[in-house]
C-alpha cells in the first residue's frame, strides 16, 4: 500500500498565502491546499462513514464546496491561525457532508433499502481497517465497537470517532461538529457509556 | 475486561493511498470543468431573459403608444387643420365637440402638444369651444396671454391685440398664464376672465 508523502519544503507558502492565491483563481494554490489537507480529510471521513467510495465522494464534494466558498476561507486564514484553521474549516464541511450521508443511510436502512452493515458499502469499518495479524480478541473488540457505533445516533457516532478514533482535542471535535464543547462531550460520553460494559470507563475523560 | 487504547487510528491501517488522492483530485477537476459550461449556459439564459424583457418592454411601449388617445377629427373624418374664418362657421368634430368661429378668426392646431392633449392656438378673433365629455383628450387652447384647459366645458375666448377675454358657459375650465392671477385660475360656469398687458379683471 503506497502512502503520499509530503516532503518538507523550505519556505513553503503558508495556508493564508495559498488561500489568497487560490481566491485569485490560481490553480497551484488550490492544488497545494488539497495536497496539504486532503489525506487527513480523506482518512478521517473514511473512518467516519466506514466506506472508501463514500469517503472519496465526500472528500471531492468538500473541496468543490471549499473552492466555491474561498472568500470565507480567506477570512478564516486572515485571522492568523493558519493551517489549523484551514484544516478545521475543511473538516467542518466534510463532517457536515458525512453527517448527511450517515443520516440518509440510516433512514434507508430503516425503510429496508439500505445496504447491510457487512455489505460492500462498509469496507472501512474499524475491524476492516485492523492489521491482518491483529489478535482475534482485539479484532472482536473492534467489531463490537463498530456494532455499538452502528446503533448509536449519528451525532454521538461522529463526535466519538473524532475524539476516540482520530484523537482530536475536544474543542476541535466541537468545532468540526459545529456544536459546543459541552455538547460534544455529552455525545462522546453517550457512546462511552455503551462501551463501558465491555471495556470499562476510558482512562481519560472526554 | 478488554481495554481499548485511544486514539484507535494508531492501531489501524492507513486508509489513504496516493491513487485515491489522485482519483479525488481528478473528480474535483471534472466537477469544476463541468461547472464552467453550466455557468456559460446560465449566462446565456440570463441574456435571453434580458432580451425577452427588452422585447416585451418595446412591444408594451408600442402597444401603449398605439392606445394613446387620438386627436379628434372633423365629423366628416378629415383631420383638423388651420382655419381662417371669413364668416361665422361651426366646426363639428367626431367626438361630438364643436367649435364656433366668428369672422376674422384664425385657429390652428398646436404642434407638439403634450401627450393626451388636443392643442389649438387661437391667433386672433373669437371662438366658442364646446368640449364634450368622453372625448379622447383634454383640450388646450393657447390664446396668447393665457391658455385654457378643459375636458368637459363650454367656454368662449376673444383675443384682440394685447387683450384676452375668457368666459365659461358650462363646466369648468382652467386658465393659466403669466398675467393670470396666481398664474392659474379655475373658472366655473358663469365666470369670466379679462386679461390685458397691464389690467386684469375677473367677474
Amino acid at each position: 500500500m503506497t502512502r503520499p508523502i509530503l516532503l518538507p519544503v523550505p519556505n513553503a507558502p503558508s495556508d493564508a498565502e495559498l488561500v489568497a492565491r487560490a481566491v485569485e483563481g490560481e490553480r497551484f494554490g488550490r492544488e497545494l491546499i488539497y495536497r496539504r489537507h486532503a489525506a487527513y480529510l480523506l482518512a478521517m471521513v473514511t473512518r467516519l462513514v466506514s466506506s472508501r467510495d463514500a469517503a472519496e465522494a465526500i472528500a471531492r464534494e468538500t473541496f468543490v464546496l471549499a473552492w466555491k466558498r474561498l472568500g470565507e476561507l480567506a477570512a478564516t486564514t486572515a485571522t492568523g491561525e493558519e493551517s489549523a484553521n484551514v484544516r478545521l474549516w475543511l473538516s467542518r464541511i466534510a463532517v457536515s457532508l458525512a453527517r448527511r450521508r450517515l443520516r440518509r443511510a440510516r433512514l434507508l436502512r430503516l425503510i429496508g433499502f439500505g445496504a447491510e452493515r457487512d455489505g460492500g458499502d462498509h469496507d472501512a469499518t474499524l475491524a476492516a481497517l485492523a492489521p491482518v495479524d491483529l489478535r482475534h480478541e482485539a479484532r472482536q473488540d473492534l467489531e463490537h465497537v463498530d456494532h455499538v457505533l452502528e446503533l448509536a445516533g449519528v451525532e454521538p457516532r461522529i463526535a466519538w470517532m473524532l475524539r476516540r478514533v482520530d484523537g482530536l482535542p475536544l474543542d476541535e471535535v466541537a468545532s468540526a461538529c459545529a456544536c459546543s464543547p459541552a455538547t460534544a462531550q455529552r455525545r462522546i460520553a453517550e457512546v462511552d457509556a455503551r462501551l463501558c460494559e465491555r471495556f470499562g470507563t476510558p482512562a481519560e475523560s472526554p | 475486561m478488554s481495554e481499548l487504547r485511544y486514539p484507535l487510528k494508531e492501531r489501524l491501517h492507513d486508509v489513504v493511498t496516493e491513487r485515491a488522492l489522485q482519483r479525488v483530485w481528478r473528480g474535483i477537476d471534472e466537477r469544476q470543468r463541468a461547472r464552467a459550461p453550466k455557468r456559460l449556459a446560465r449566462g446565456l439564459l440570463l441574456l435571453a431573459f434580458a432580451g425577452l424583457a427588452v422585447a416585451i418592454g418595446v412591444v408594451l411601449g408600442l402597444a401603449l403608444r398605439s392606445h394613446e388617445p387620438v386627436a379628434p377629427h372633423m365629423a366628416d373624418g378629415r383631420p383638423f387643420v388651420a382655419v381662417d374664418a371669413a364668416t361665422r362657421a361651426v366646426l363639428a368634430l367626431d367626438d361630438g365637440s364643436a367649435i364656433r368661429l366668428w369672422p376674422g378668426t384664425r385657429l390652428e392646431p398646436l404642434d407638439g402638444s403634450p401627450a393626451g392633449t388636443f392643442g389649438l392656438r387661437l391667433l386672433r378673433g373669437e371662438a366658442r369651444f364646446d368640449v364634450r365629455a368622453g372625448g379622447p383628450r383634454r383640450w388646450l387652447v393657447e390664446c396668447g396671454l393665457a391658455s385654457v384647459e378643459a375636458v368637459d366645458a363650454e367656454f368662449h375666448c376673444t383675443r384682440g391685440a394685447n387683450r384676452l377675454r375668457v368666459s365659461v358657459e358650462r363646466g369648468t375650465a382652467l386658465a393659466r398664464g403669466a398675467v393670470v392671477p396666481e398664474h392659474m385660475r379655475w373658472l366655473a360656469a358663469g365666470d369670466s376672465l379679462e386679461l390685458g398687458e397691464t389690467t386684469i379683471s375677473t367677474e
